[in-house]
């Protein structure tokens, strides 16, 4: 085991996540991501606002394909991310450690996670029964109403839950075939790069989830006033961001949906009412008669 | 089969097109325009100046863009602001009247060979309230409403309401619903 002991670790670059590829940011600029004591652990791709706009288009050429999936076929491709997820439970973990957490709540996070992304994957063919209705209407017609994906999401992930955060607010926007633009806390990058990794092993549609790293306060124009997005989801409670986002998001009356929860882990933060969030009722007329 | 949407774009597979704006061009000549309070009346008057002005402007741009126009013959009443029901055959994607609500008695038609094509058209708008479907084939009909990317889908039917039938649009056509189960869902707590 001589050689062992002189091999120097191979250094991750950790990079965005965009139509299924792991790019670097176009813009070249890197944020150094710091531990509690101070020293740098890594450098983060800080994504520009043409970075969005790429991620945007990815998001739009996978709308198609992950739209017309079968809604059992994606309840198995979340539960599949889930299943990839637990084998890496402790790389997670010891990356949210690094990232600030303390080693139980880092465990406590990954595996909420999972079940979390296990919630939603049951919910895949099971939303639209309860969403759905046979309207009973005066005249000879068989008129029912059924959801559809609004589209492209855009995402400004909670400052806080790196990971489960994230994946609480992709889930239940990806578990209707909508496709995902998702900004990362600006201090939790690694680990939403990482679940990158994990959803690129688990079957998911090229560019229905892309995750960016870098700055809010930068990105949050592009993420919300881009005319090809059909709704954004800000999680913080900082009032100028939220206006700023409404304000973008009449542009083209993008639907804003608003989370200020102190707890991820709270039951309270999973619910079928958020796929809700993110679709649109198609009514349908037929007439009846000879 | 056909496909209608924002009542000011027709869309007419090739086989049936000219049959389709044969009939139609009739139909346009029969139409009264008129006093609104009046029963027989099928078209009233323009809301406004600007109103008139901006579907004025719109027709002669069409006009402009190769489009050809046929315009029903019909007398107008002398007061007031009124447009000639109007009719557009080879219009492109790209041009104004096809993009823009005109919100007046304009219709441009387009021909497609497949329903691909057709869904493919009607969707490239920024807007998605509602359309209409027209085909004797019930599966066809299924296939083509689920794709059309609008909130309300009339199959062989057009401009049916309900206060039980959810109403509103898709895109830039507006947030949430009014009517039935889906319009209640903004005043309950879930």
């Amino acid at each position: 085991m001589a050689t062992s002991s002189k091999r120097i670790p191979i250094q991750k670059t950790y990079k965005l996540y965009i139509g299924g590829k792991f790019p670097r940011t176009e813009s070249g600029r890197y944020y150094k991501l710091l531990n509690t004591q101070g020293d740098v652990i890594a450098n983060v791709c800080r994504g520009s606002k043409k970075d969005v706009r790429d991620a945007v288009v990815a998001a739009r050429k996978g709308f198609g394909e992950w739209s017309k999936k079968t809604a059992y076929n994606r309840g198995q491709i979340l539960y599949r991310i889930a299943e990839t997820l637990e084998g890496r439970k402790a790389q997670f973990a010891e990356t949210l450690c690094l990232q600030g957490m303390k080693p139980a709540a880092a465990m406590d996070e990954v595996m909420a996670s999972i079940d979390r992304i296990v919630y939603y994957a049951g919910w895949c063919d099971k939303y639209q029964q309860i969403f759905s209705a046979v309207n009973p209407v005066e005249s000879s017609h068989f008129n029912f109403t059924y959801p559809e994906p609004t589209g492209v999401v855009t995402i400004i992930s909670p400052l806080e839950y790196g990971l489960l955060g994230l994946v609480s607010t992709i889930m239940p926007a990806i578990a209707s075939g909508n496709t995902v633009v998702a900004l990362a806390s600006d201090k939790f990058p690694l680990t939403a790069i990482e679940l990158a990794e994990v959803i690129q092993a688990s079957d998911v549609t090229s560019g229905a989830i892309n995750i960016l790293t870098g700055h809010r306060k930068e990105l949050l124009s592009g993420l919300s006033n881009h005319m090809d997005v059909n709704a954004t989801i800000y999680c913080g409670n900082d009032k100028e961001e939220l206006a700023s986002i409404r304000s973008n998001a009449s542009l083209n009356v993008k639907r804003v949906i608003h989370h200020d929860f102190k707890n991820w882990s709270a039951e309270t933060c999973q619910s079928p009412y958020m796929i809700l969030d993110m679709l649109e009722m198609k009514t349908t007329w037929h007439p009846v008669g000879n | 089969m056909q496909i209608l949407k924002q009542q000011t774009r027709l869309f007419v597979q090739e086989g049936i097109a000219n049959e389709v704006i044969r009939k139609l061009e009739r139909r346009l000549e029969t139409l009264i325009i008129g006093d609104p309070l009046d029963k027989n009346t099928d078209i009233g008057a323009i809301n406004s100046k600007e109103q008139l002005n901006k579907i004025d402007a719109l027709v002669k741009a069409g006009v402009k863009e190769g489009g050809k126009m046929f315009q029903a013959s019909c007398k107008l009443p002398g007061k007031g602001f009124w447009f000639r029901p109007t009719l557009f055959t080879g219009v492109s994607q790209a041009s104004r009247i096809v993009q823009e609500e005109i919100f007046g008695p304009v219709l441009a038609i387009q021909t497609f060979r497949t329903a691909e094509e057709a869904i493919e058209k009607a969707n490239n708008t920024p807007y998605g309230l509602s359309g209409g479907v027209w085909s004797d084939k019930g599966s066809k009909v299924f296939k083509v409403s689920s794709k059309i990317r609008a909130g309300v889908i009339w199959a062989n039917t057009y401009n049916k309401f309900d206060p039980t039938s959810p109403f509103g649009g898709y895109k830039e056509s507006g947030m949430g619903r009014e009517g039935g189960l889906h319009g209640l869902y903004p005043y309950v707590k879930l």
